[in-house]
């Protein structure tokens, strides 16, 4: 499984895509870093707002996006060079390849939460800052990264099972990822309408707000008493998410090896 | 220029790419709709759902549409391997880029107006308050003022990306940041120099209320971007033959 993970990466090299994920995770910390300089992030100043805007705001866009433009790379990979058959052949089983190509998008979304830590330190040290509590921030940037990879796996379902174009994948990426940041962001579950609950808790990334809102969130803040009840605890918060993973990953090895076989 | 222009819009009735920016601006109006239900006891009339749906278009899908809509269209020559007979008719790569960017133009009032369309059935289906003929007249303006003047923002990207062979969906997800932060401009006092967001105040968004509001400086940066663009386009080169001419004679060199 280890050198079909390498195989992989060897592959994405090619597109220069590693490099892109690193880029992508370096955008967003400049515009942050000039908005905690302009002093504008609430009880928040220096490095702690620049961390905390990156995985609260950025990391939640970019990082669903990012993987899935990586998961149809490396999915239509396959397909498009017709290589699919030269793996049987060796044998490599289609369940194993897709696999790999799932633990690909997991190794990513692990790099990419490192580099959005790094950015967030060097946007700290320029805002002025001391770098403190680095072990609690690592967790939860880790994490954060590993929740919202898990996450992308449902749309990963439709780019493997509908099997179009580059361009679909990435568009059906996109409507995704603003479906479940708006459900998050727009504070939908806190809604009356029962409706509206029920889409939001199904929904990956109001889960991992309102675990994220129970770190970031201060109590000084007015909005906490608002936001209060509705905060999550990691294990529930891991255990929804990653059951919503679990099942996506199940679904796609099986449409990748029905497909293929 | 203008006959390439035209020969692009021929083309462009053969890519289903254009579907896909049909279906944005309808994922766009659904999810506008979608925000008003969840948004509890508040009233929702012409003015205020359609300025709605266009905060959601510039600030979540139509920068990066768009750029992917010119992108592929560029990047279209290169797969089909078609560039070496428009190259030899002779018509120059900066001729054709700025005929594809003139034909992209076109599309992005195309797109406004098929905006303004579903904006106008979900309007009315849902029957919110607040009709008028002025206010619809005025909401089809401000959706092809503001697509127009984002697409003036993002056209440095989609030439830059336009020139070099397989970049133009590192330019689509720029494009989405570039969008994605103008509602953080925007919202910090920036929104009459940020690029993206210039258009809010040009259209004249809310009445002005919620946006900085310099109609001045907001145009000099859209003539900003328009003149970079210009240059970009003046000097712009297909940088994908030189590339692979250098790398053939090499691979043979070691066959051999």
């Amino acid at each position: 499984m280890l050198k079909l993970i390498q195989c992989e990466f060897w592959k994405l090299k090619r597109k220069h895509f590693v490099s892109f994920v690193i880029f992508a995770a370096l955008l967003f910390p400049i515009p942050f870093t000039a908005l905690v300089l302009a002093g504008n992030v609430g009880s928040f100043t220096g490095f702690d707002a620049v961390f905390g805007l990156l995985v609260t705001l950025g990391e939640p866009v970019m990082l669903p996006i990012v993987l899935g433009i990586v998961s149809a790379m490396l999915f239509f990979m396959e397909r498009d060079n017709d290589t699919l058959k030269n793996l049987h052949t060796i044998p490599v089983s289609p369940a194993k390849i897709a696999s790999a190509k799932i633990a690909v998008l997991f190794i990513l979304g692990f790099i990419y939460s490192l580099a959005t830590l790094l950015s967030s330190m060097v946007g700290g040290m320029i805002a002025g800052s001391e770098l403190v509590n680095i072990g609690e921030k690592i967790g939860i940037s880790i994490i954060t990264g590993l929740l919202y990879t898990a996450s992308t796996l449902p749309v990963v379902i439709m780019i493997v099972g509908l099997n179009r174009s580059y361009i679909f994948s990435i568009i059906l990426t996109f409507f995704y990822t603003m479906f479940d940041y708006m459900l998050a962001y727009g504070g939908q579950f806190a809604s009356k309408e029962p409706a509206m609950k029920l889409i939001s808790n199904i929904f990956p990334a109001p889960t991992i707000y309102r675990w994220q809102a129970a770190q970031f969130v201060s109590p000084d803040s007015p909005a906490y008493s608002i936001i209060e009840p509705y905060f999550l605890p990691l294990w529930i918060t891991a255990i929804a998410v990653f059951t919503i993973g679990a099942i996506s990953y199940i679904v796609i090895v099986k449409i990748y090896s029905k497909r293929e076989s | 220029m203008l006959k390439i222009a035209k020969t692009e819009i021929s083309k462009l009735k053969r890519y289903s790419v254009i579907w896909i920016g049909v279906a944005t601006m309808l994922t766009v109006v659904l999810l506008t709709r979608f925000m008003a239900t969840a948004s509890d006891g508040a009233v929702h009339t012409l003015e205020n759902f359609s300025d709605s749906v266009i905060w959601n278009n510039f600030s979540l899908i139509f920068p990066a549409t768009i750029t992917m809509i010119a992108g592929y269209i560029i990047e279209r020559e290169r797969v089909d391997d078609t560039l070496k007979n428009i190259l030899a008719i002779p018509i120059t790569f900066r001729k054709l880029l700025a005929g594809k960017l003139i034909a992209v133009g076109g599309l992005a009032v195309l797109l406004a107006v098929i905006e303004f369309v579903f904006t106008m059935s979900v309007f009315f289906i849902s029957r919110f308050p607040g009709f008028s003929f002025t206010g619809m007249m005025t909401a089809l303006f401000k959706m092809i003022g503001m697509n127009l003047f984002v697409y003036v923002a993002v056209l440095p990207i989609i030439i830059f990306t336009g020139q070099r062979a397989g970049s133009f969906m590192a330019g689509v997800g720029f494009s989405f940041f570039y969008g994605f932060i103008g509602t953080f401009a925007s919202g910090h006092g920036l929104g009459s120099i940020y690029p993206i967001t210039v258009g809010l105040s040009l259209i004249n968004y809310q009445n002005g209320e919620t946006t900085a509001c310099n109609k001045v400086l907001s145009t000099g940066i859209l003539f900003l971007m328009f003149a970079i663009s210009n240059a970009m386009v003046l000097f712009s080169k297909n940088k994908v033959p030189s590339a692979k001419a250098n790398k053939k004679p090499a691979k043979n060199k070691r066959k051999n």
